[in-house]
């Protein structure tokens, strides 16, 4: 599996920038769209929204010296675009995947997806589960146990976060672009001599995904 | 540093069509080498300065690419005109498909979701027209807040990438866009990396994508309708492919309307008819009354000469 696609730029200076790409996967009304915005815009249910769309918001943060771009992709989660997961996650970086702990079938869909996630882009992907909505624990249908289990059995961080009152989506983001830059670190060292070459050398996204990634690689990387 | 770089990267350039332009050379080759060529103009460039190599590598891009666009794009010999008839047709064959069947998130028949269509359709179309492949994605990239903003005032908040997506494929079929196969492979071969991973114009691109993929692959589940419903309305396309829609309403307009001629046409007839019996009636008249006054001229000859006053 070829290099996670943003690990970003080059140059052996003090100061990096990092641009990530992080897809945001979830049935339609576990919360996904507000999570985002309040990380992004902080804002929920606003009655004066004036943002356009929620579908690709991006955030710029400094971490410990180290500048990351995030851009946050939506993707569609309804049941009939199902078939078109592959496409949205291609050189993404991180996953978001949001269930909502009320509701058992939002968390069935999301062993789904990591499954596809993992099948498509192994371990170099940092998958991030998240039971939204604990204002409402009391209606949690979802045991925390089972949830945490789950997550680390496929090699996973759980976090818990409540969009309406602004619980855990700061630390979510935090450790999410943490993992990430330690992720591209290792990259960087295993490819040893060319830390420039992350990203660029590889071709953005292909329509046709039978075999993902196995040749896009190509003869490109010759350094 | 930047001017250090400049006549470098400028002779490279200009030395680059020739080699690209070669017909012997196949487009996947073409394709590799300028994403080489990217790659080494990106090497020159620390990372502190990544704005400029941005702006500086979207310029080679514009420029490389216009120079050797036709050379490289939908070549008779590569499969993508195959590919882009077939889309084509699959679209056209989808004519039927409702606002309804995909869900879309605007109000039925309001301004906000005509205008929006419309906008994106136009967008959509311009695609083929441009050279360069930010060109073409900035046409995407149109299409695409022309349908946010249409979603947004009919849903009162942000579009998801859900509402995002149906839409974008509602707008596909209705704008079959020329060459649409042709222009995907073409940005994807040609355009910088960068901006297709992370870049908002690649989330777009992406949506793109997964509109076409959809398009390609649906089936009546897909639309939410019947298995003999979705055969019926596919079949019936090949005949009626205009009927669909506002089409129907049209057909009905013009069955009343000839239906309406046919019995103006009969009204006037009969008029026409009784027309011609009353002038023969009106000639009969007068004849016979001028059959009468001669009749009683006849009979009571003007002898008001000398009325016989000694009589009375």
């Amino acid at each position: 599996m070829a290099a996670g696609g943003g690990g970003g730029a080059g140059g052996s200076s003090s100061s990096k920038t990092y641009s990530f790409k992080v897809v945001l996967l979830g049935e339609g009304c576990v919360g996904k769209t507000s999570l985002v915005l309040r990380y992004c815009e902080n804002k929920f249910n606003d009655k004066h929204i004036t943002t356009l769309q929620a579908s690709f918001l991006t955030k710029k943060l400094n971490i410990g010296g180290k500048r990351v771009n995030l851009a946050i992709w939506d993707t569609a989660g309804q049941e009939r675009f199902h078939a078109l997961g592959p496409i949205y996650y291609r050189d993404s970086n991180g996953a978001i995947l949001v269930y909502d702990i009320t509701d058992e079938d939002s968390f069935q869909k999301v062993k789904n997806w990591v499954k596809e996630l993992r099948k498509m882009l192994g371990n170099e992907i940092c998958l991030c589960i998240v039971g939204n909505k604990v204002d409402l624990e009391k209606e949690r249908h979802v045991s925390v146990q089972e949830a945490e289990a789950y997550a680390e059995s496929v090699g996973a961080k759980h976090y818990h976060t409540s969009a309406k009152q602004n619980k855990g989506i700061e630390e979510l983001f935090l450790d999410l672009c943490k993992r990430m830059i330690e992720t591209a670190q290792v990259d960087e060292r295993a490819k040893g001599n060319g830390p420039s070459q992350s990203g660029g050398a590889r071709r953005g996204v292909q329509i046709v995904d039978d075999e993902p990634q196995a040749q896009s690689a190509g003869g490109c990387c010759s350094g | 540093m930047h001017f250090r770089v400049s006549p470098i990267t400028m002779s490279i350039v200009s030395s680059l069509p020739q080699a690209f332009t070669k017909p012997t050379i196949s487009v996947d080759k073409k394709a590799e080498e300028v994403q080489s060529f990217y790659q080494q103009i990106t090497l020159y460039y620390p990372d502190h300065m990544s704005e400029e190599r941005d702006r500086l590598l979207d310029n080679i891009e514009k420029l490389v690419m216009t120079r050797i666009y036709k050379s490289v794009f939908c070549l008779h010999s590569s499969q993508d005109e195959q590919k882009d008839l077939f889309l084509h047709k699959r679209i056209k064959s989808l004519s039927w498909v409702t606002p309804r069947m995909l869900q879309l998130p605007l109000a039925e028949g309001s301004q906000e979701e005509k205008n929006g269509i419309s906008c994106s359709v136009t967008a959509l179309i311009e695609m083929d027209s441009k050279r360069a492949p930010q060109d073409k994605l900035s046409c995407v990239s149109k299409a695409c807040n022309y349908l946010y903003k249409s979603i947004q005032s009919c849903k009162m908040e942000p579009a998801t990438a859900d509402d995002l997506l149906s839409c974008l494929i509602y707008s596909t079929l209705k704008a079959n866009p020329p060459r649409l196969w042709s222009n995907l492979e073409y940005i994807t071969r040609f355009c910088n990396p960068k901006r297709l991973m992370a870049g908002e114009c690649g989330y777009y691109f992406t949506n793109l994508c997964c509109a076409v993929s959809f398009i390609e692959t649906l089936e009546a589940s897909s639309l939410g309708l019947k298995q003999d419903e979705f055969k019926r309305l596919m079949q019936g396309s090949e005949v009626t492919t205009c009927v669909s829609g506002n089409g129907l309403s049209i057909l009905q307009q013009i069955q009343k309307n000839k239906e309406l001629l046919v019995e103006l046409q009969h009204r006037q007839d009969t008029l026409f008819q009784k027309a011609k019996c009353l002038g023969k009636e009106l000639e009969a008249w007068t004849r016979s009354v001028q059959v009468e006054i001669q009749e009683i001229v006849s009979r009571f000859p003007l002898d008001a000469k000398a009325p016989p006053e000694s009589c009375v």
